[in-house]
């Protein structure tokens, strides 16, 4: 059989992607044939390549079983007798399809990419602690790859109060999934119409966690990766809820253990309050007296109440700043400026946010 | 004579005219450059003038001005009832319908026709135009478009030294309105909101207004509660944003005052209760009377009347004592649930997409005189 692969120049499909191209062999008509389906590094099939002497304007292409609405691409006559069909999005690994010339139908095949796919992991789920504020606000999870787009994802999160031993809705449902950009950090927020005293959220259910409590909440590996690979395992997090934490954070009651001059020890920071850490490790900086940022990395430890500060160069001598950002919260939203269950008013949303700042010496 | 000058005088008057209307063309799509407009998602549609239509893109914060060059005129959208709606979109795509997810829809006022912006599991956004049962794809790799990226209102540039991620801003709502693209925002980090005005050609700028609203039930004032869906109602004259918040708030600002980073106090002119999101929002006009429609998550299609709003002078300043207890401005409840999108097709018929109690998904349309 007469192998040829479809060279398309509109697209990002560059040579070197071609050693994917899996051969099918599915000659089920004499006069046309499937010679290739191209894959893409990622696996993603993106093209099928066939011959048939039948009118090029009666092709049609259907995912099986499917009779009236064909999948959208576009045909078109790569030499005699030759064609090529480019689906708007590629298809679907495991599906089968049908290419049918009006009502006759020319092949039959499947799409397999033969590429393995590692089934995702939750990495981290933020904050990591199991004690925490009945007010809590939110919870982070990381994953190890971008997970799928479609679906909700509180359909695969259950909250049990293994206390009261039931299941409880806990997080804000949102048409807009918070996630970042590369899918592979998802935000939930615990309601916060219920965490505001007094809203009617509040008053009707009252709070999403309740202090004495315990709850477990469980991943599901249904919950897939946007290859269609289900996580590796359930997962779970149990807790236990104490009192609010109706505080603000002080950076005055922190803890800092300042390293020697000419060495890349760490600072250690010790906040004595578990902080959110995608907040922390975004609006800290450590600044010299220039007020230029030393280049380094933070790590955090001990439940998010504690960070490590390595700088890329020595430290040299001299008095520098640890320096927060405003917009930094604890476990229950409140920042350096208010309180998250507070009456607030703000003069101007484009203010520039507070720095809140701790000078410490480094000597020889 | 007198007739040939009136005739030249004609052909004048529509040269100019010509030329305006080309004019205002130009206007509008001159910056508009052709090629892959590299959409990384669609959270929500919304149709401009002369078949503009802007796509909200999440994950890069950014708004697409798209030149669908759809501007056929019919005064009147074609009756639709199509079932199995998300698995036909799907079919479309290749694939099943757990592998597809509807962001948005919107109706090109000229021409009537439906578009439906579509996510597939792997994140890859499409838009899609109905025609009759089926589908057209309407490429976004060879369009013709500009953008505009949404700037964050708090400064970053300590972060952007250090190369850390900026903030994601979901596009919650999207709307355009008399040359201004209205966005709102929900953080993906800070419990926040922005909504911004950008005037449309897209220039180097943008407005940031800081909206504060009163929680009837909390007694409180607060700036930070994120908007979920918001609509530009006009009233007595005046243009109004009807935002709806997620605690459910419906509040009222005055358009004209939206703009500089002024911050405003809102109207609030109902609580609609606990429990419930507003999903979409839509205002229509029946019998010569406009009113206001607004689906919800867990409540049925509110409908309430623009006179009533007017005449709700009062803004809701006592705590709601009752629980659960939507107070204000009255509201009827028609009976259609879960209604997920929502669009006027033309002036007597609205679009609308729900989950039936079956779980089948349709497609349908419906006069506005059952509304």
């Amino acid at each position: 059989m007469d192998v040829r692969f479809t060279h398309f120049p509109a697209e990002k499909i560059r040579a070197f992607l071609v050693f994917f191209c899996f051969l099918v062999l599915y000659a089920c008509f004499s006069e046309s044939s499937i010679q290739s389906i191209v894959y893409t590094e990622e696996g993603k099939a993106v093209s099928i390549a066939f011959n048939s002497s039948k009118d090029p304007n009666s092709f049609a292409l259907y995912l099986k079983g499917e009779q009236e609405t064909p999948v959208l691409g576009a045909f078109s006559s790569t030499a005699d007798d030759m064609f090529s069909f480019r689906p708007v999005i590629p298809l679907s690994n495991g599906q089968t399809y049908e290419l049918y010339s009006k009502d006759i139908k020319l092949h039959t095949f499947v799409i397999d990419s033969l590429k393995t796919q590692s089934s995702p992991k939750l990495l981290q789920i933020y904050p990591s602690n199991n004690t925490l504020p009945e007010n809590l606000l939110k919870i982070y999870l990381q994953f190890s790859e971008p997970m799928q787009e479609t679906g909700n994802a509180l359909d695969f999160i259950k909250v049990y109060n293994e206390t009261a031993q039931k299941e409880e809705s806990i997080f804000l449902e949102l048409q807009s999934e918070l996630w970042n950009k590369e899918h592979t950090q998802l935000t939930l927020w615990l309601d916060p119409g219920r965490i505001k005293t007094d809203l009617i959220p509040n008053k009707e259910k009252g709070l999403p966690i309740r202090k004495g409590n315990t709850y477990t909440i469980e991943f599901s590996k249904e919950w897939k990766s946007a290859e269609g690979v289900g996580l590796a395992q359930d997962y779970t997090k149990s807790f236990f809820v104490t009192k609010a934490d109706r505080a603000m954070p002080n950076m005055e009651s922190w803890k800092l253990q300042v390293p020697k001059a000419k060495g890349k020890k760490g600072l250690l920071l010790f906040l004595y309050e578990p902080m959110d850490a995608i907040l922390l490790l975004e609006g800290i900086d450590i600044v010299n007296e220039q007020g230029d940022i030393i280049e380094g990395t933070f790590k955090l430890f001990s439940q998010e109440s504690a960070l490590q500060f390595t700088p890329a160069q020595e430290w040299a001598t001299g008095t520098y700043k640890v320096q927060v950002q405003s917009k930094v919260e604890d476990l229950a939203g409140n920042n350096f400026e208010h309180l998250f269950d507070q009456e607030i008013h703000s003069d101007n949303a484009k203010s520039k946010p507070v720095v809140t700042s701790r000078s410490f010496v480094i000597e020889d | 004579m007198k007739k040939l000058i009136f005739l030249a005088a004609i052909g004048v008057v529509a040269l100019f005219t010509i030329s305006a209307v080309n004019n205002t063309e130009n206007q509008l799509t001159k910056d508009f450059i052709f090629g892959d407009a590299n959409i990384a998602s669609i959270s929500s549609l919304s149709f401009g003038p002369e078949g503009i239509l802007f796509l909200g893109d999440s994950k890069q914060a950014t708004v697409f001005a798209l030149d669908t060059k759809d501007v056929v005129v019919n005064a009147e959208g074609a009756k639709i009832n199509v079932g199995d709606f998300d698995a036909k979109i799907a079919a479309s795509l290749g694939t099943t319908a757990d592998q597809v997810r509807i962001t948005d829809m919107a109706v090109n006022p000229i021409s009537k026709n439906v578009y439906f912006s579509v996510n597939v599991t792997d994140g890859t956004p499409v838009l899609l135009r109905l025609k009759g049962e089926g589908f057209e794809n309407v490429s976004l790799k060879e369009a013709s478009y500009s953008k505009i990226a949404l700037t964050d209102p708090i400064a970053v540039d300590a972060e952007d030294r250090r190369g850390r991620s900026q903030r994601v801003w979901a596009i919650a709502d999207m709307k355009y309105h008399k040359g201004t693209i209205m966005v709102s925002g929900l953080s993906n980090k800070e419990f926040g909101s922005t909504f911004r005005s950008i005037p449309f050609p897209f220039k180097n700028t943008q407005d940031y207004a800081s909206l504060e609203i009163y929680h009837a039930a909390h007694g409180k004032y607060e700036t930070h509660a994120p908007i979920k869906t918001f609509d530009v109602i006009n009233m007595e004259g005046k243009d109004y944003l009807m935002a709806s918040y997620t605690c459910t708030p419906l509040v009222l600002f005055p358009m004209e005052e939206l703009k500089g980073g002024k911050h405003l106090k809102g109207r609030t002119v109902a609580e609609l209760g606990a429990g419930n999101s507003p999903l979409d929002m839509i205002s229509f006009e029946k019998e010569g009377k406009p009113f206001f429609l607004m689906s919800n998550t867990n409540r049925a299609v509110m409908r309430l009347d623009y006179d009533t709003i007017a005449n709700f002078k009062e803004t809701l300043t006592e705590p709601v004592t009752d629980f659960g207890v939507a107070t204000g401005v009255e509201y009827v409840s028609l009976p259609m649930v879960n209604v997920l999108q929502l669009d006027n097709l033309d002036a007597s018929n609205v679009v609308y997409l729900q989950r039936t109690a079956s779980g089948e998904m349709v497609l349908r349309t419906r006069p506005t005189k059952w509304m």
